[in-house]
């Protein structure tokens, strides 16, 4: 410990120091963060007077970097084409009579990414695809799984994060670490309206599933540490141990779980009231509708066997998977959706891809490499990445949330509209080059 | 709220009686202040007369006096903004009632709010009322801050 932290001066120095940053000196805009899928609402930015950016109040790390990234010096301010190796720039009218050609030159497109777009970007982006098919060309939504396809029959039993607020109690955390991907989830949920009464008692109780050590262990009530491949034999154990009345402590020794673990787990779960179940549900993997089918699973056991009930709050690294799920129920019917995700007869070899670039292409959580097959490939990306040189054209794009107003449905299905920036949009003064992706595709043909 | 040297002299019995070590008040008065001395080693302030006194040193003193378990530090590098702790501390939703549903509180801010995430990461904006400064003995204690971050970026002492 530094012996000048101690000194009372030094102590009222260094707040004081810290609550220099407290005051206000440019203008106040209330934002909806876009940088993951809970869309933090309750944002502040402070601005200069020319629109820059002094501070971001009540952002986590990832919305703070979301929104400083609009004056990123990488960020490209005009579309580039890879031209006997060289970048070279373009025009925006340049680039789009380049994508059109590229596309008219083809029978076949893919499209990657499209959760990353904002709901009326997507609606615009499927009005052309649809616009595409009925002139006679093929087109798949590529690394999205026919779970949307599922979902339109089967429903899962949804709760919001403002119901989870407000009356939940026992909370379990599935094979997701929120506290990495969507920092400010657990303060919102779990430590809202205290986790403890006046005094000092715990009143929520939560339940981790997680084979690793993630932020959130030291926090939890209850760690079972239980690989994905065992959860289906834990949950055949679990509703053994909740259905019958005695008290059979070991049942679960098989995952090394202990008796007062497992007394204290069959406890914790039948005084539950209303109970949370928080996963993630990621749309784009192509075994998400075994994961959908075992949430199913484990919201039945629950509720056939406690009190109480437990609803889902799905959370997803991409922003707004679900949006694309509903833009694509309002566009197309079930069975063209059905091809549009799985097209077998699809010819990679002739064929553009189309890619709405994100946060996926540089997470630097996601350790997994996108393949794109086709030989033509256009990007539509603000932002460097490793997978720049595969492509012909680059266009950045207007960045939904800072730069103009949208909407986004949130992945516990609340329908999310950004909050109003007034003048502020006009931050992108610089970029007025650059268009939003409705505008690009609806100045296509 | 902190004291001077000056206003820890005040507060002293000012008789330059040495029976602390000291050669007057006022050294005393700095070692105080640095946390070098303790106000027991002032045998007459611990008469009745000075008892306001003595409440009044504890009260503004508590930082240095309860050195080892009476400061908060915040390790930018390691906090990722989640927020919890300006959620889960039991003071800050008295001064921002939007806690209490969730909501991270309002910008500027009161002046008796502790914790508040700018630029991504959390800043201590206030130390003086925090439960182990203006407590009774069970706030004192506190540590809801540091046993609740996730990235163990707090650390109290």
């Amino acid at each position: 410990m530094n012996e000048n932290s101690t000194n009372l001066k030094s102590i009222n120095k260094k707040i004081d120091n810290e609550r220099e940053i407290t005051k206000v000196r440019g203008k106040l805009i209330p934002v909806t963060c876009y940088g993951c899928s809970i869309f933090c609402d309750d944002c502040f930015l402070e601005v200069d007077e020319f629109n820059k950016i002094i501070k971001t109040i009540n952002l986590c790390f990832k919305g703070n970097d979301f929104f400083n990234s609009i004056y990123d010096e990488h960020r490209f301010l005009c579309p580039i084409e890879k031209q006997m190796g060289l970048m070279m720039n373009l025009s925006m009218k340049e680039a789009i009579e380049k994508l059109q050609a590229e596309i008219n030159g083809t029978n076949f497109i893919a499209i990657y990414g499209l959760g990353v777009l904002s709901y009326n970007d997507q609606i615009s982006v499927l009005k052309y695809i649809k616009k595409l098919i009925n002139n006679g060309k093929r087109v798949l939504l590529k690394n999205f799984s026919n779970l949307i396809y599922f979902c339109a029959k089967n429903s899962l039993n949804l709760t919001t994060i403002g119901q989870a607020i407000n009356n939940g109690d026992t909370f379990i955390y599935w094979s997701t670490d929120p506290t990495h991907s969507h920092p400010k989830l657990s303060s919102k949920i779990l430590f809202s309206r205290g986790r403890f009464r006046s005094t000092g008692k715990e009143i929520k109780k939560l339940i981790l599933i997680e084979s690793k050590e993630s932020d959130l262990t030291h926090l939890a009530d209850i760690h079972l540490n239980i690989n994905d491949s065992d959860i289906e034999e834990f949950l055949n154990r679990l509703k053994i141990l909740l259905t019958g009345n005695s008290l059979d402590l070991d049942l679960l020794k098989k995952f090394n779980i202990d008796e007062l673990t497992t007394k204290n787990l069959k406890n914790y779960l039948n005084s539950t009231e209303y109970g949370v179940l928080i996963t993630t549900i990621d749309f784009e993997k192509k075994d998400a509708l075994e994961k959908f089918k075992l949430i199913q699973k484990f919201q039945q056991i629950l509720n056939l066997n406690i009190r109480g009930r437990f609803t889902v709050l799905p959370i997803s690294n991409i922003p707004n998977e679900l949006g694309l799920c509903h833009a694509l129920l309002s566009i197309f019917n079930l069975n063209e959706i059905k091809q549009l995700l799985d097209d077998s007869s699809f010819n990679n070899n002739n064929s553009l891809g189309l890619v709405f670039g994100g946060n996926y292409l540089r997470d630097e959580f996601i350790n997994k490499k996108f393949e794109f097959n086709e030989p033509n490939k256009i990007l539509f990306d603000n932002f460097p990445s490793n997978y720049d040189r595969q492509f012909k054209i680059k266009i950045p794009y207007l960045i939904p949330s800072i730069e103009y107003k949208d909407s986004a449905f949130r992945l516990d299905g609340l329908y999310i509209k950004f909050k109003d920036l007034n003048d502020f949009y006009k931050i992108s003064e610089k970029n007025k080059e650059i268009w939003s992706i409705s505008k690009i595709f609806e100045n296509l043909k | 709220m902190s004291l001077s040297v000056m206003q820890i002299y005040k507060l002293l019995p000012k008789t330059n009686c040495r029976k602390c070590g000291k050669s007057t008040c006022m050294a005393f008065a700095a070692e105080l202040a640095k946390g070098t001395a303790k106000i027991e080693d002032c045998p007459p302030i611990l008469e009745e007369k000075f008892k306001n006194n003595v409440e009044s040193l504890k009260k503004y003193l508590a930082p240095v006096l309860n050195k080892g378990e009476s400061h908060i530090e915040i390790d930018k590098d390691k906090c990722d903004g989640c927020g919890i702790c300006v959620i889960s501390c039991p003071v800050n939703p008295r001064y921002a009632e939007e806690i209490l549903s969730g909501k991270s509180p309002k910008y500027p801010p009161d002046e008796h709010i502790i914790f508040q995430i700018y630029n991504g990461k959390a800043y201590l904006l206030s130390f003086k009322n925090c439960r182990r400064i203006e407590g009774d003995d069970v706030g004192k204690s506190c540590k809801i801050c540091e046993n609740y971050c996730p990235q163990k970026a707090i650390k109290i002492y």
